[in-house]
């Protein structure tokens, strides 16, 4: 075993040690105490509070306290153990309160988009790197803008001529829109390519009322549009690996302020041991 | 379709561009009238390439005032001086500390201030002290009237008092091994009153030991004499040798050289056309079928290890400093098992490469008797298709890379690199935090690039790969552009870095970049005589100040990205197969 497979192996033998150390401490806290609930709470707390240490490691990463790596292998592991310490605090069950219901969705939201956002970084980043040349997210709207340009700079070309009326009409009602920003978001998410099957389609069934010099403005066109929907790949899967941060870090905000009220209201209206 | 219309072009020759322009025909006549040109007999040299050419072209003369720095101790230079008039003093060992020749000694930040770069570094890009760039406070320096920057020491007594020195007079050399041999220089070396200096740049200095015995005995002697052994002992084959034996092994050393010194300049015109246009533009050094007639070592610069593959060739593995060629070969034939081998791969030069050849009764009577068992084991059968070069302390050089990623890395000499920043894109989310932690690190300003050649799911980024022929310090009039004592990253003083942009030009890599700098206000710096922008050189230091090293490899938490040394090829290989 090399590598990955050994970092792997080693951290789901931890994870499983210690997903079954927050199992058997409860069940015997509970048998012991008939407390239910506040060990599993507490471990909740610790691990949700661990867990949110990843965004500051993130931040001072001038300092040397460990590989951004390895705290990421720590944020996942613990993060699995943290559900299923949740499900061992609710008992396996829905709460019935409107707060508590509402907070255990939070939770499930973060765990969820955690685990959706990892399955995105680890597929998506295979995709891009398979296709087309690599380009700064930052930067596809400006080159956009410049495919943009190169379009309407084929048209105008052709503005001073007669005919190539059909060119332009194309252009106007499909093409224009096409150009304006990124599209086929959600198709280049699952590996659609209907979109620009379709404008391929199109354009194979104008060229037979186009004149030699509008033929090559289309060919010059269908570069364009190909090199498009190449951005709008690179677009659309490297926008998704930064979108579903903006889920999950925001809800985990919010995990920490429903984790803090729960906590004190579960002291607060707590009679001691039962 | 219509052939393209040819276009013809008179071939560039050597001597297109003269080093000194300005040399005159009775310079060159004082020249040759002085030791030790005087003594060479110049029936010795080609009708197209005579002594008179190369001093005509491939010298010039320079003037120091007193205190001038003519070299400093580490950096880099392919010129070799000789005093022509006047004194010239050498600072010898430990030498000037680095803030009297123009370079920084970094210091670490402290815990506080690796943290407080977190919220105190300033908005705007490139902002600085105006304070510190303000000539009077930095390194003295002073400009030609040839428009010239030389750094320079003002109080040359105080110096020669507090330091061991020793004086250089006319007609004497200096700065030939450092030339020869692409190794930094060892002496700092400043001008003791009015000097004039005989420069002569690389070449020509080779055409004159290839032509003149005495003088090539004289500066083969001076190599033998305080470098070469340490040298050789750079291989482990040579490690477990006696001084002695060493001794005779350095006198049986032959030295040659291969390829273009200068490669840089020419390096991205190399790397268009054909892979087999670029392998008929390396000087072949040994041949696949080849006699082994002796045991070759990389002295200097980086070769290519490959063989014949049905019509072309296979690049194999690539040698640096250190390594051996032929070492199997020679053991086999040594051990006199069955039929003896010829050459299995052909050695070829990337760039330049310098060798050294030790014999093949050299290497039999002296250190294949004495290498180590399990070095030893393990030699080739004659009808192995390739032999394994070998690299001092590793095992087989590229076992585990593909071969088209071992072509990709010598094709684009990306060998050079020590601390080469790979991208492993299959993990890379391009989350972009390599980016912002070295952000963070150097007053928000990253200094790389997540950008640049790949070759299937490898990226070489755009960030300086600390090189271990770093071309970049070439020239720098300043001293500016510098190796760290001791840890060996390249750095920029910012300092006293004076925006020539020589070290840009200099890099083959585009990993220099020019940037005009603010102040704190956030308005662009002027210089007050040209008022022109005041520009400085950046590059990535690897953190050398911050208390963890490299903050971009620490900050990827998807385990995409490391800064390799590309010469540890079993590195890169585990990296690469993780």
């Amino acid at each position: 075993m090399k590598g990955f497979a050994r970092r792997r192996f080693v951290n789901v033998t931890f994870a499983i040690l210690a997903a079954s150390l927050v199992v058997v401490s409860s069940t015997v806290y509970v048998t012991a105490i008939n407390q239910n609930g506040f060990l599993t709470g507490w471990i909740l707390f610790g691990l949700v509070l661990a867990l949110s240490g990843y965004r500051i490691r993130k931040k001072v990463s001038t300092l040397p306290i460990g590989r951004a790596s390895s705290w990421l292998q720590a944020h996942i592991y613990g993060g699995l153990i943290a559900l299923l310490a949740f499900f061992v605090h609710v008992g396996w069950r829905i709460p019935d309160g409107v707060f508590e219901g509402l907070f255990a969705i939070v939770f499930l939201l973060v765990a969820l988009s955690g685990v959706v956002g990892i399955a995105i970084n680890r597929v998506f980043a295979r995709r891009l790197t398979r296709r087309g040349e690599e380009v700064i997210f930052e930067r596809i709207p400006g080159f956009m803008a410049r495919l943009r340009e190169q379009a309407e700079e084929i048209l105008l070309a052709s503005a001073g001529e007669t005919g190539a009326a059909v060119l332009r009409e194309f252009y106007f009602s499909r093409l224009s829109s096409f150009f304006a920003g990124p599209r086929n978001w959600l198709g280049h998410l699952v590996s659609s390519n209907r979109m620009l099957y379709k404008l391929h389609n199109e354009m194979d069934s104008l060229e037979r009322y186009l004149n030699a010099d509008d033929r090559e403005r289309l060919a010059e066109l269908r570069y364009l549009v190909e090199r498009k929907d190449e951005l709008d790949f690179a677009y659309a899967l490297q926008g998704a690996m930064k979108f579903w941060l903006f889920i999950h870090v925001p809800l985990t905000g919010a995990l920490l302020i429903g984790m803090l009220v729960h906590t004190v209201l579960v002291h607060a209206f707590s009679g001691g041991l039962s | 379709m219509a052939e393209a219309p040819q276009r013809s072009i008179r071939r560039p020759k050597r001597w297109d561009q003269p080093f000194g322009p300005d040399l005159t025909d009775a310079d060159v006549e004082r020249i040759l009238a002085m030791a030790p040109f005087d003594g060479m007999d110049q029936s010795r040299f080609a009708p197209s390439a005579t002594l008179r050419d190369i001093i005509r072209n491939d010298a010039r003369l320079v003037s120091f005032e007193s205190g001038d720095l003519i070299l400093r101790a580490g950096d880099h230079g392919t010129s070799t001086f000789f005093v022509m008039a006047g004194t010239v003093r050498v600072v010898l060992p430990p030498g000037l500390p680095n803030t009297l020749l123009g370079r920084a000694q970094p210091k670490q930040k402290t815990v506080w201030q690796s943290l407080a770069q977190v919220w105190s570094r300033p908005k705007l890009p490139e902002v600085r002290d105006i304070a510190r760039l303000d000539p009077k406070t930095a390194t003295d320096t002073r400009v030609t009237e040839q428009g010239e920057t030389r750094a320079r020491i003002t109080d040359i007594d105080d110096i020669c008092e507090r330091y061991k020195t020793v004086t250089l007079g006319e007609t004497e050399m200096f700065g030939e091994i450092a030339a020869l041999t692409r190794a930094p220089r060892t002496s700092t070396i400043f001008a003791q009153g009015r000097v004039e200096l005989l420069e002569i740049r690389r070449p020509g200095i080779r055409d004159i030991r290839n032509r003149v015995a005495s003088f090539k005995e004289h500066i083969d002697g001076l190599y033998r004499q305080r470098s070469l052994e340490a040298h050789l002992r750079e291989s482990w084959v040579f490690k477990q040798l006696d001084h002695e034996t060493m001794s005779r092994i350095v006198d049986l050393t032959l030295f040659e050289t291969y390829g273009n010194f200068d490669w840089q300049a020419s390096f991205m015109r190399a790397a268009e056309g054909t892979p087999a246009e670029r392998l008929e533009k390396e000087p072949v050094i040994a041949r696949e079928g080849d006699y082994p007639d002796g045991l070759l070592m990389v002295r200097a610069g980086f070769a290519r290890v490959s063989h014949e593959h049905d019509h072309g060739h296979k690049t194999t593995s690539y040698l640096g400093t250190g390594a051996v060629f032929g070492l199997e070969e020679l053991l086999h034939n040594w051990r006199d098992e069955g039929e003896p081998v010829q050459l299995q791969n052909s050695l070829r030069a990337v760039g330049y490469s310098d060798i050294l050849r030790v014999p093949t009764h050299v290497v039999e009577q002296y250190v294949l008797p004495t290498l180590p068992e399990h070095r030893a084991a393990g030699s080739i059968k004659p009808t192995a298709p390739q032999a394994q070069a070998q690299v001092s302390g590793s095992d087989p050089v590229t076992s585990g890379l593909a071969p088209e990623v071992v072509e990709f890395l010598v094709d684009s000499r990306y060998i050079n690199g020590s601390q080469t920043m790979l991208i492993n894109l299959d993990r890379c989310v391009r989350c972009d935090a390599c980016s912002e932690a070295c952000a963070v690190g150097h007053n928000n300003n990253p200094r790389f690039n997540r950008h640049g050649r790949r070759i299937q799911n490898l990226m070489v980024a755009n960030a300086c790969m600390h090189c271990l022929d770093p071309v970049c310090m070439l020239g720098c009039p300043t001293g500016a552009i510098h190796r760290v004592e001791g840890s060996g990253e390249v750095v920029v003083n910012d300092d006293t870095c004076i925006g020539c942009a020589t070290c840009a030009n200099n890099c083959p890599y585009d990993n220099i970049r020019m940037v005009e700098v603010r102040d704190a206000q956030g308005g662009f710096i002027f210089d007050e005589i040209t008022g022109q922008p005041v520009v400085k050189s950046t590059k990535c230091d690897l953190c050398v100040d911050q208390i963890g090293g490299p903050a971009c490899q620490r900050a990827c938490p998807h385990d995409a990205l490391a800064r390799m040394d590309l010469s540890d090829t079993a590195s890169l290989a585990k990296w690469m197969n993780r």
